[in-house]
């Protein structure tokens, strides 16, 4: 006899058209055996009644198809952002509102050190908060007596205090790109290049990579993803050392690992015949939780940073084009090598002319060696207009827009970057679905926060903490955008005959939420609270 | 310890990188260079010359050592400057595309690094096709415009013509910047701040006078009576640009460069501005002008 327990909900969204909503929900051996009524079981001879979220809504559990495990990684250090957010162990952490709560919060911080180790803090986004700018003056205010390191939200700027300038020298004669100056002449602390971090950074051996390749690190980024509805997560630049490999594969077989882990293997430091080469040993260590087979690769910086490559007519304030990471004909032939391998290709892009290049590139290893179905997926991508996204149609390529940089960062687009133009239609939702491009969106943790329904929201509503609305076309519906967050998502990680949606055969993951994102429409999509995930079939609550 | 001169080695894929540090690490000329090169693949050390290697460095016999990046240029940096060798100079080799203005910052920030100049290499050869590039154009110019020093490479492969137009092209990108062509000897020479005296290698042609003739005004000219005055033998043109209004009412951009005339109708209304590169001597300012009076 199968063991058959049935979920009642107060209502299930399914995204199965054929069954949009239900009350219950089957399952059997962590997969849907079926979906309706209470009596849905019944053809299979029924089933046990499960009532815990007899109060609540179920969805298919989110799908973030663009994050980092260094989101999880950073956890060891304290958060000192702007925003609340959620925590690896489900509380969310309360943002700090003033740079007075920032010192205070350093200083607690430092209590807990032992002596003499550098103090490092994360998450820290100077643009929300009033009064003078954090400096080292207010970071000696908590020790003159050790380093102390502030990574911002943003991932290109630091701010040190000044014993960790004195360390490396840096004063009012230091003229390095990047090192922030005081009006007297001395710095301020912030560094805003990887030339002046990175004396200070190799003298602290701060090493962001290694952040994300311990067993704390995925736990934590699983529990943060858990959090906030998420059932399946890429890891969107997987190193994957083979003295990694054991644990990865354990930690995420262990029951208690709340989320499926889609690691996508960077392609950038190593070289493409070394990528098919490891690929097939690589595939074998796959499993129900773990799913190994992508590669990413990236063209360009970002808008932010001045760093992505545009098309005519470039940034606004006269700035120089961004810089490619790579020749683009060696770029094409990386491209052209592992598409003819047969491997699905993540290619980050952020400006117009690196998408315009990834496209033209795909196109080319396509004419060579045709392939159907190929999922290759443009990541970010946030600068691409209509004829690109007809490009991308007819290519079969998908795209993963960054949905929560037009919260994040609309502001600065639309007033110091690509100006109101291409700030009104940028992450072009509706572009891409008109152009029947497949579309999911992405938060890119930890760049920003992790949260699906946020993220689903502000491909919804495109508002900015300024009140400006950037594009009224592009929005998309409430029914769209949870699409992009579920089935979407499944889709470019290739898993969506298994994920993304509440029907029979596929696994039993589930978001549990307070309310009806129905009920509350698009613009009540941020305020839907997650309660619980269900990863096959197993409420993954403490 | 004593800060390490640093110098950046830009140019695009092909100028020839490689191959100056291939040449570098055979010969250099009694000093120990660490070499850190984009990857192991092109660097062809001479098998008896290697002393060891160990994870992404090759030591060599003459003190050398030669480092891969592999896409990792700041963890390389440090592993170097971790390490107990000791060296007198550190080239390292910027990916096709890197800015090297930015990368000789590291240099100027890291107190265990002296900055000792870019050196970029101009491909002869591919220089216009380049230049013509939307997606390389601007990543090329500032290579150029960025550089101590240029070597220009592959110059036997293209005309003396064309040498001279790369030539006055560079100075117009990169003023004031010395274009060097390399010989057979002492390539280590060439890394600019190289505390041996270097020998100014420039080739027989490339310090002739230029002069040039510009005109910006309302007058128009037929476009093709503007395209044979400059193209005549008599104009003494080696490179033309700019904007001509014809009297027909149309507008275009033209370039001329050796015998490569091109032109194409312009996006944006505006006066006649033309500018006309020649030899001293040879450039027939009166003649250019004379279809203007």
């Amino acid at each position: 006899m199968r063991d058959i327990t049935i979920f009642r909900a107060k209502c299930i969204r399914t995204m199965d058209p054929n069954r949009p909503s239900a009350t219950h929900v089957a399952v059997a051996d962590g997969r849907i055996l079926a979906v309706g009524d209470s009596d849905c079981a019944e053809p299979w001879g029924g089933g046990r009644i499960d009532g815990r979220y007899s109060d609540c809504v179920l969805m298919p559990g989110f799908v973030e198809g663009h994050a980092h495990v260094l989101a999880g990684g950073l956890w060891q250090y304290p958060y000192i952002g702007f925003h609340d957010i959620p925590g690896p162990d489900g509380a969310v952490l309360r943002g700090l509102k003033s740079v007075d709560g920032v010192i205070s919060a350093l200083r607690g911080a430092l209590a807990g050190l032992a002596s003499e180790a550098p103090l490092f803090a994360w998450g820290f986004d100077p643009i929300f908060l009033d009064g003078d700018r954090l400096n080292r003056r207010h970071l000696d205010q908590v020790t003159a007596d050790r380093p102390i390191l502030i990574l911002h939200s943003n991932g290109h700027v630091t701010t040190v205090n000044s014993h960790a300038l004195d360390m490396v020298g840096y004063d009012a004669n230091t003229d390095v790109e990047g090192i922030i100056h005081f009006d007297d002449g001395t710095p301020t602390g912030e560094l805003a290049e990887l030339a002046a971090q990175f004396p200070i950074q190799r003298r602290l051996e701060l090493d962001l990579f290694a952040l994300s390749q311990t067993d704390n690190a995925m736990r934590n980024y699983a529990g943060i993803a858990r959090s906030v509805g998420v059932t399946t997560a890429a890891d969107l630049l997987a190193a994957l050392p083979e003295e990694r490999m054991d644990s990865l594969v354990s930690i995420t077989r262990a029951e208690e690992f709340p989320i499926r882990l889609v690691p996508a293997l960077e392609g950038i430091r190593t070289s493409a015949e070394e990528v098919i080469a490891r690929m097939p040993s690589l595939r074998k260590q796959s499993h129900d939780k773990l799913r190994i087979g992508a590669v990413k690769l990236m063209s360009d910086g970002s808008i932010q940073g001045y760093s992505s490559r545009m098309l005519w007519p470039g940034h606004i304030n006269g700035l120089p084009n961004g810089i490619w990471n790579n020749p683009p004909e060696q770029f094409a032939a990386k491209i052209a090598a592992l598409h003819a391998a047969g491997i699905q290709l993540h290619i980050h892009v952020n400006g117009d002319e690196a998408s315009e290049l990834a496209i033209d590139a795909i196109q080319a290893a396509l004419e060579l060696h045709p392939r159907f179905d190929h999922r290759h997926t443009l990541q970010h991508c946030q600068m691409a207009g209509e004829a690109q996204f007809r490009r991308m149609s007819a290519l079969g390529i998908g795209v993963n827009l960054f949905a929560n940089h037009l919260w994040y960062f609309g502001d600065a687009h639309y007033e110091a970057t690509i100006g109101p133009d291409r700030a009104m239609r940028m992450d072009a939702c509706r572009s891409a679905l008109a152009n029947r491009v497949p579309l999911t969106i992405h938060s890119d943790a930890p760049v920003t926060p992790m949260n699906p329904l946020f993220t689903a929201w502000c491909a919804a509503n495109r508002k900015t903490p300024k009140g400006r609305v950037l594009g009224e076309y592009q929005k998309l519906t409430l029914h769209e955008a949870l699409y992009a967050i579920t089935l979407g998502g499944a889709y470019s990680l290739n898993m969506d005959a298994e994920v993304g949606s509440i029907e029979t055969g596929k696994r039993a993951d589930f978001a549990v939420l307070q309310s009806d994102p129905m009920e509350l429409g698009a613009e009540g999509l941020k305020d839907v609270k997650v309660l619980d995930t269900v990863l096959s079939g197993r409420p993954t609550s403490p | 310890m004593t800060a390490l001169p640093m110098t950046v080695l830009g140019g695009y894929l092909g100028a020839g990188k490689t191959t100056l540090l291939n040449r570098i690490l055979a010969d250099p000329g009694g000093k120990r260079i660490a070499v850190l090169v984009n990857d192991f693949g092109s660097i062809a050390v001479d098998a008896e010359l290697i002393q060891n290697q160990s994870g992404r460095t090759v030591a060599l016999i003459n003190g050398c050592a030669c480092c891969a990046i592999n896409g990792d240029l700041y963890g390389a940096l440090d592993d170097l400057l971790r390490s107990d060798d000791r060296f007198d100079r550190l080239v390292i080799e910027a990916s096709g595309v890197a800015d090297p203005a930015r990368l000789i910052q590291i240099a100027v920030a890291e107190p265990d690094l002296s900055p000792s100049g870019v050196l970029t290499l101009v491909d002869a050869l591919n220089f216009e096709d380049l230049l013509a590039s939307p997606t390389l154009a601007d990543s090329v110019c500032r290579q150029i415009a960025t550089a101590d020093r240029l070597v220009l490479s592959k110059s036997d492969l293209v005309s003396d013509e064309t040498c001279e137009m790369i030539v006055l092209e560079l100075a117009q990108i990169a003023p004031g910047v010395e274009v060097v062509v390399p010989t057979d000897k002492s390539f280590v020479d060439l890394l600019p701040g190289a505390s041996a005296p270097v020998a100014k290698q420039t080739p027989s042609h490339a310090h002739p006078a230029y002069a040039t003739w510009s005109y910006s005004g309302p007058d128009c000219m037929p476009l093709s009576e503007w395209q044979t005055r400059c193209r005549d033998p008599q104009a003494g043109v080696l490179r033309m640009k700019g904007f001509l209004n014809d009297c027909d009412g149309s507008r275009h951009e033209v370039h001329l460069a050796g015998r490569h005339w091109e032109a194409q109708p312009a996006e944006q209304p505006g006066s006649t501005a033309l500018v006309a590169i020649g030899l001293a001597g040879a450039l027939d300012c009166d003649w250019l002008q004379a279809g203007f009076d």
